[in-house]
């Protein structure tokens, strides 16, 4: 019962995760033509898109405290 | 804070009563109000439903010292037969953030889920008990261009002002970093409509973005209310690891874990640093064991209270955590 439990819950986050892709294609269809996705992935190509990390230690000035979260348990 | 099958409510839609936090207690916004600590969290109620079939609604539970929380017997915000229905039904009100404006009003931003699409939605209250919906905060803005539009995690930046964190304006204007895939910015006079910021191709401008081969690797999602700090505006983040190429072995696939990230004050949309480290990340049992399994320290409610930071956190959006810190 609970491994089928587990199963059941795992198709609820899996659905959501297909229900968010799928409005994230949908948005992105209503937008741009074939040519722009073609445009789009040649640009994919040549830029990751994310950040590129600093390599440099934060200043912990702005960390509000929180170097390391202490839990209260 | 755990779940607790003894709170009923009658569903106002179906009639029936509802054991309205049967399964899941988790992902808080916090407030600090007459030296109390309120806390609004999601709370879920079929643990048996699948496929989506859960209802979240928003309880109140308020506590001293911060660590000891009553919770109100009924949730104070949910789903009815009204205007907002269509994006507030059948998946309910998920994930608030809560900020007080400088003339005492609450504002809650939460994501409507009716099963189809995540939106930002806002609510407000004098009292943090009646709330009055608004619904998507989007609605009006670029003529409706992206009320549809996947959206999600709304944090107001704030400044502790007087001990207690207040929304502030900018140039006669709110700021909010909002999101789950990337951070974006919005800006609004009255708090309720928002208007994202756009970039030169007049497609919403990301501030922030996911660092492959990083513990944030997937998503970068905004926590609680940003802060506006002499250094920059703070912003705390939930990042999410990705899972095959991309990820960083450092940490489970699929793991939120807690970040900072610094903007600049003068230039809200320019990043300054990134904590490469997060701060906070799923190692106790029931951080690792409740409804999503890859692990969550989902960071979402931050208060100065007793002159300390308290942060409330969903573990593995089930339960509700707490990190404090002078």
């Amino acid at each position: 019962m609970k491994v089928g439990f587990q199963f059941f819950m795992m198709i609820d986050v899996n659905m959501r995760k297909l229900i968010f892709v799928k409005n994230q294609i949908r948005t992105m269809y209503s937008k741009i033509s074939l040519v722009s996705i073609l445009i789009l992935f040649l640009a994919c190509k040549n830029k990751s898109g994310t950040t590129e990390p600093t390599g440099e230690e934060p200043s912990s000035q702005w960390l509000l405290g929180f170097e390391k979260a202490e839990k209260i348990q | 804070m755990v779940p607790d099958s003894t709170y009923i409510f009658t569903d106002p839609i179906t009639q029936k009563e509802v054991r309205w936090q049967k399964a899941d207690v988790f992902n808080p916004g916090a407030i600090v109000k007459n030296d109390t600590v309120f806390l609004l969290f999601r709370a879920e109620d079929n643990p048996d439903a699948i496929l989506g079939g859960r209802t979240s609604r928003i309880g109140l539970a308020y506590s001293t010292n911060g660590i000891d929380f009553t919770k109100y017997p009924e949730p104070v915000f949910f789903p009815q037969d009204d205007a907002f229905k269509k994006w507030d039904y059948p998946g309910g009100m998920e994930d608030p953030r809560i900020v007080e404006t400088p003339d005492g009003t609450y504002l809650m931003y939460y994501t409507s889920w009716n099963q189809d699409v995540a939106g930002l939605s806002v609510a407000s209250s004098d009292d943090l008990k009646n709330w009055s919906n608004h619904g998507p905060i989007f609605q009006k803005a670029h003529d409706g261009k992206f009320l549809d539009v996947w959206s999600k995690s709304g944090s107001v930046v704030t400044e502790l002002t007087n001990g207690r964190l207040i929304a502030k304006k900018f140039n006669g204007k709110y700021l909010m970093y909002w999101g789950e895939l990337f951070v974006n910015l919005a800006e609004s006079e009255n708090g309720i409509d928002w208007t994202p910021l756009l970039d030169d191709n007049g497609e919403l401008l990301h501030v922030f973005k996911p660092t492959l081969n990083e513990f944030d690797s997937h998503l970068t999602e905004p926590g609680p209310p940003a802060l506006y700090t002499e250094n920059g505006i703070l912003l705390l983040y939930n990042g999410k690891n990705l899972s095959g190429e991309g990820a960083t072995d450092q940490y489970p696939e699929g793991t939120y874990c807690g970040g900072q990230v610094l903007f600049d004050k003068e230039n809200p949309t320019k990043m300054l640093e990134r904590l490469e480290t997060p701060f906070i990340c799923p190692s106790l049992p029931h951080e690792v064991s409740g409804q999503y399994k890859a692990g969550t320290t989902f960071i979402q409610g931050l208060v100065y209270f007793k002159d300390q930071w308290f942060l409330y956190y969903g573990t593995a959006d089930s339960m509700v955590g707490l990190a404090i810190k002078e």
